[in-house]
């Protein structure tokens, strides 16, 4: 994985110590075995999805179990992806500081990124194993066995990935930093835990404590966002709650077995099949020479691309996976920075929240009682909009680019290049036919997508290279391990902080603002911007729609104007960096490090918020297309 | 307070439900003097079904509304309320699950550690909507491609009528049904109104083909923890807000078949002999018979009459 310099960089020693040795064997082994398996399941899991869909779509003979046992196969493809991610220092992380400081401290935060997490592992793994024999005694609704097949995945690769961590400790082959570092790791928690009964009467404060100081201390020192995120729900629960910890464990198995998700590894596998069987280069060639002599051409592609495919998948994440192989390497290319595409790609996520049939629409209807159908129609203009914001930025940042050398080609050329590329350009539009046309869900669409390229790359493309397989189904797992992963504890977290019951405090807060409509609007465009950094995007929704839309409608704004107000305001916080959980899946899914991001990011958001201030200003935007 | 107890639960913060819920939680605070405070969360905001029985179980959570076919992967015997055709009207339901069937069931609960409320709560018998065809009988249920919530139960029933059940998440109904991946679901009116079903469907069969309702259970060691004179208290604004919440969910039912129709949704009304004699025929009621036990299903029919 060239270039994912996001991982941590422990490097395998230069004069390996004895111990270092052995380690690099055990490690070799163990972790050839988990990749196998993990590459498996990858190849599993498209299989049942795709025996689903033609089960029910041509023989309309349902299979029922199939979800389950996707869901169920999901789960473990994804713990062990973490530790396949684990193994290879891929979970995403923050390293702007830790880059910034002397040799010696940098050497142990290093460290300390990895004694965190497994100090973490350490903690939940008797909850795991707690967790996973009380599941034993649920029986699955479909296929009928025990629960344990689905939960025994989380002990399994929280032990799989002390392992591997233990592992990277030792192959490290430094001594002191690792002395050093398993030593204040150690100190911290015994802190917190001396901490604990002055912490425990501070009540709702602890939310502060834990969910920003916590939180923000561990992303800036370098510890993997998930970990981050992790230590911080375990400490505050643990410390300040009677929650039993394997509660958390629970919340981990939902966030990170739910099915819609599952169309992260496939849309990722997907990327993988265009690139690998040359679909993608003859996309690009032919957007080349329409769009080659236009100055930061393919941007707007970009931002095209992720209009049309958005709210296929259900995952923006996913989206993102299957555009990102397609577009990125043509791209830098020509010169665009790589940060520069990975705040782009993450503001176009923020961008198309509102483009049907969003999970998100749906899960405000649902919760507030506003039509659905009429989000729908709502939220197409307010996306146009956010996008003509981001076009403006680009036009501005790549006004002065040197385009002199291109050859401008010739329509016979053009023409030419347009055939070539027709299987490959077909694709998006077979795909979206698919979901149209109900042949298949949302998440079962990729498998149709998979199909298609595993055809076009035998019969018209000529190229497919088996040997290649193997390697990228690995790496199709591990980043599904490591975005995963990140969810799984962003959901955990989310729990922690609704369980406090702050958001009643809140919303009351918010109502009592002064300035009326505007007063309201502004305040809430403030507070989803933050609630979506810290909630994980829908469950700021479901915990606030239901509080803040009855305000939205005493204070006489539109439902559905305030649906696109406070969706695009909790898009902004969950694509924005540091909390956001999506800047980091971008990151992940184009292998751009989440630092070099961050220099370009704000004026793509700049221009986000501006474009929501517009929305938020001119409710016709929003309901000049409604029907009543 | 000096205890909070959590409640978590799966529907609308509108649902008669939450409502009565609010208020049970509000006579608590009165009547301990703010000792007891319970907080409610509505929609899925601490989890999903199954994470939810989880936590109740654990203690994550103290109250939970386990829907009969979700705390069924717990307790089978819970299902034996949602059997096809089983119930022809709600005094025949409330005689039985308040009576000896409930209290079967309710001792299966104690027996994994959950302490059960007296009364059950109403979720509403369950409807079929479709987009293509109404429903009249069990003929136009043929291949039908109908969602159904994964469950045994669930999915032997609609198999044993000839339908095509299929399994799909809730969250991806709406859009599953609008792109036509599949042409019907099932779930009691008021779900159809909340979830918006009506803007996607034509038509809505009232089948009544099987009752839905909610067991309020309690983490077992966070009840044995509560001081008797508490547990009093407790017991009876839950149960006392039960009764009102089945009245109410009875009145919402009247009205709904109203608003929904002003929407749209053409409705009609079906005869239940032809489903079951079709559900007999395919051998359903033998075969849930077998698997609920002799004892459990002679009660069953003690009140509802000879199914089998
Ligand atoms: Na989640
Ligand atoms: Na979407």
């Amino acid at each position: 994985m060239a270039g994912h310099a996001a991982s941590l960089t422990v490097e395998a020693s230069k004069a390996p110590l004895g111990i270092a040795r052995v380690a690099v064997a055990i490690d070799r082994v163990l972790g050839g075995a988990v990749e196998a398996a993990t590459a498996a399941l990858v190849a599993i899991e498209v299989i049942v999805l795709g025996v689903g869909v033609v089960a029910r779509y041509c023989f309309h003979a349902p299979l029922v179990w199939s979800d389950e046992l996707a869901s169920i196969l999901f789960l473990w493809l994804s713990m062990l992806g973490a530790v396949v991610a684990l193994r290879r220092g891929e979970h995403m992380r923050m390293t702007g500081l830790v880059s910034r400081v002397p040799p010696r401290l940098r050497a142990l935060l290093e460290v300390f990124a990895l004694t965190a997490s497994i100090g973490f592992l350490l903690l939940i793994l008797p909850h795991a194993l707690e967790y996973a024999q009380e599941e034993s005694f649920i029986v699955t609704p479909a296929l009928e066995i025990s629960n344990a097949w689905r939960a025994a995945a989380l002990p399994t690769g929280m032990a799989l990935m002390l392992a591997a961590g233990g592992l990277r400790l030792m192959r490290s082959g430094t001594f002191w930093p690792v002395v050093l570092a398993i030593v204040l790791t150690a100190l911290l928690m015994l802190a917190f835990w001396l901490a604990g009964p002055v912490l425990k009467p501070l009540g709702k404060l602890n939310l502060l404590v834990f969910f920003v100081g916590v939180v923000a201390t561990n992303v800036f020192a370098g510890v993997p966002i998930a970990f981050s995120f992790a230590l911080a729900t375990f400490g505050y629960l643990s410390l300040t709650t009677s929650t039993p910890m394997l509660v958390m464990v629970g919340r981990l198995d939902e966030g990170m077995s739910h099915l819609i998700l599952l169309a992260v590894p496939l849309f990722i596998f997907l990327g993988a099949l265009i690139e690998m069987t040359g679909m993608a280069r003859a996309m690009i060639q032919f957007l080349a020479s329409l769009l080659g002599h236009v100055r930061g051409g393919l941007s707007y592609v970009l931002i095209g691309a992720m209009y049309l495919v958005s709210g296929i998948s259900g995952s923006k994440i996913a989206d993102m996976a299957a555009i990102a192989p397609v577009l990125f390497p043509e791209m830098k290319k020509r010169g665009a920075k790589p940060g520069d595409l990975l705040a782009l790609l993450s503001a176009t996520g923020a961008q198309t929240e509102t483009i049907p049939p969003s999970i998100v629409l749906i899960t405000i209807g649902s919760v507030t009682g506003v039509s659905i159908a009429a989000l729908f129609t709502g939220g197409m203009l307010p996306a146009l909009v956010l996008g003509a914001a981001l076009w403006i930025v680009v036009w501005w940042r790549y006004r002065g680019e040197d385009l002199s050398q291109l050859a401008r080609p010739t329509a016979p050329e053009i023409l030419k290049l347009a055939l070539v590329a027709a299987p490959a350009i077909a694709l998006p539009f077979v795909i979206r036919a698919a979901v149209v046309e109900g042949v298949a869900t949302a998440t079962e669409v990729s498998t149709i997508g998979i199909a298609y390229s595993v055809v076009a790359g035998l019969l018209i493309y000529r190229r497919f290279d088996w040997r290649r397989l193997p390697h990228m189904l690995v790496e199709t797992a591990s980043l599904t391990g490591a975005i995963i992963f990140i969810i799984g504890c962003a959901t955990a977290m989310a729990w922690g902080l609704t369980q406090s019951g702050f958001s009643q405090d809140l919303a009351k807060l918010m109502a009592g603002v002064p300035g009326g409509t505007w007063g309201f609007l502004g305040v809430s465009i403030v507070a989803f911007i933050i609630l979506g950094s810290v909630l994980e995007g829908i469950p700021a929704i479901v915990l606030f729609g239901p509080l803040m839309f009855p305000i939205a409608k005493q204070v006489g704004v539109h439902e559905v104007h305030y649906a696109m107000v406070v969706i695009f305001a909790m898009g902004i916080g969950l694509f924005a960096p540091p909390f956001g959980v999506g800047y980091y899946g971008a990151a992940a899914i184009s292998k751009i490090n989440p630092d070099e991001g961050l220099k370009f990011i704000w004026g793509y958001l700049l221009a986000l918020l501006l474009g929501l201030l517009l929305v938020a200003a001119v409710p016709w935007i929003s309901i000049g297309f409604l029907n009543s | 307070a000096d205890i909070t107890l959590k409640f978590g639960n799966n529907l609308p913060a509108s649902h008669p439900l939450n409502i009565r819920a609010n208020e049970a939680a509000e006579r608590i605070a009165r009547e301990t003097d703010g000792r007891i405070k319970v907080d409610v969360f509505p929609n899925n905001q601490l989890g999903g079904d199954t994470d939810m029985l989880s936590q109740v179980r654990s203690g994550g959570i103290d109250i939970f509304n386990a829907g009969t076919l979700v705390i069924a992967t717990l307790a089978p015997i819970s299902a034996i309320t949602g059997v096809g055709f089983a119930f022809a009207n709600y005094d025949q339901v409330w005689s039985a699950v308040d009576g000896p069937l409930g209290n079967l069931i309710r001792a299966a609960f104690a027996k994994v550690g959950l302490h059960t409320f007296e009364k059950m709560w109403d979720n509403g018998f369950r409807q079929i909507t479709t987009s293509n065809r109404a429903i009249t009988g069990p003929a136009d249920l043929a291949r039908l491609k109908i969602r159904v919530p994964v469950s045994p139960m669930g999915i032997a029933l609609f198999q044993a009528l000839g339908a095509s059940p299929t399994s799909l998440q809730f969250s991806e109904v709406y859009s599953a049904l609008q792109t036509k991946v599949v042409d019907a679901q099932e779930n009691p009116l008021a779900i159809v109104e909340t979830a918006k079903l009506y803007e996607v469907q034509k038509f809505c069969s009232l089948t009544n083909h099987s009752w839905d309702g909610y067991h309020m259970v309690f983490n077992g060691r966070s009840w044995r923890n509560l001081p008797d004179n508490d547990k009093t208290i407790v017991s009876r604004a839950f149960n006392e807000a039960g009764l009102q919440q089945r009245a109410d969910l009875r009145k919402l039912n009247e009205t709904l078949r109203a608003q929904l129709t002003a929407k749209g949704l053409a409705f009609n009304e079906t005869q239940p002999e032809g489903f079951q004699a079709k559900l007999r025929e395919a051998g359903f009621y033998q075969e849930w018979q077998g698997r609920f036990g002799n004892e459990a299903w002679s009660v069953l029919e003690g009140t509802v009459g000879r199914l089998a």
